[in-house]
């Protein structure tokens, strides 16, 4: 087996299912099959961590949303793309935290959150799990 | 069991190793400074658009200046006052902003020397009113107060 760049493997393997970007999860999935792949999965969810990691530490003390979405992991993150999205949701159902802007970015414009929730970092990541369950099979 | 001492919190903000502080909660991205300073403990405040889900009182512009958090702050009963000495008839709040004149930071007044701020993301600590001062939120700007009930 010949080496790859981790972004051309998942590249070459994505599947699109539906029009609302299911693909991501089913390539994950595929992607799982090999060892090849599990090494490409790693990396994606290692690099998310790592710049999770450095997001909260640079943002903890931070009360202004502008701050806590405009720094440069967060913006890293969001560079990620779709491919991040099944680590954001993972991630949301640990701990709620300020994914939100990140996921309206990424999924082009899309906000389930109700009026009522506004604030309610619970209530507001319930709303977006809620939306990932019925837009990605793997969630 | 609370920490006594936080030296990350320390090197952010150096006052308060000289002035003293407590840790007086656990960690949470729950709520922030804004809203615990209007004794909120349930919500995130900030001015952002709709769509990114944050809340921000009914009908206040969603702008980062002094003058929209104090209109925010009138929407829940606060007004502008000129000092920070305490009054028992009142609860008094202080808005910092930083080296730009932009908002950072909302704390309010426990008693004569002592405040409570929810520090962004992480803690609750009680400070004095100067144990903040610096690079990382600024200073207080406005002070304001609200009939106790």
């Amino acid at each position: 087996m010949f080496y790859l760049p981790p972004q051309i493997i998942l590249y070459e393997v994505q599947t699109p299912t539906s029009q609302d970007g299911a693909f991501v999860f089913n390539s994950l999935r595929y992607l799982r099959q090999t060892n090849e792949i599990v090494y490409t999965y790693q990396s994606l969810e290692n690099r998310f961590n790592s710049l999770v990691s450095t997001w909260k530490q640079d943002t903890e003390f931070s009360s202004s949303v502008s701050e806590i979405v405009s720094n440069k992991a967060y913006l890293q993150i969001i560079a990620l793309g779709e491919k991040v999205l099944p680590l954001i949701f993972k991630s949301m159902e640990q701990e709620p935290n300020h994914w939100f802007v990140a996921l309206t970015s990424i999924t082009g414009g899309v906000n389930p959150i109700k009026p009522e929730h506004r604030g309610n970092l619970s209530k507001m990541t319930e709303d977006w799990l809620d939306w990932a369950k019925k837009h990605y099979v793997a969630c | 069991m609370l920490p006594v001492r936080h030296p990350v919190l320390e090197s952010k903000f150096p006052q308060l190793s000289i002035t003293g502080y407590k840790i007086t909660s656990p960690s949470t991205p729950s709520y922030n400074c804004i809203a615990w300073a209007a004794k909120d403990d349930t919500r995130f405040w900030w001015p952002r658009d709709d769509e990114d889900g944050y809340y921000w009182p009914d009908g206040i512009e969603k702008k980062e200046t002094i003058e929209v958090f104090i209109e925010a702050y009138r929407s829940v009963g606060f007004d502008i006052c000129d000092n920070a000495d305490f009054d028992n008839h009142y609860e008094k709040i202080a808005i910092y902003v930083n080296s730009n004149g932009v908002p950072t930071h909302g704390a309010r007044m426990l008693d004569e020397k002592t405040w409570t701020s929810k520090l962004g993301q992480s803690f609750d600590i009680s400070h004095t009113i100067d144990g903040l001062n610096g690079d990382e939120y600024g200073s207080p700007k406005v002070f304001m107060r609200r009939k106790l009930v």
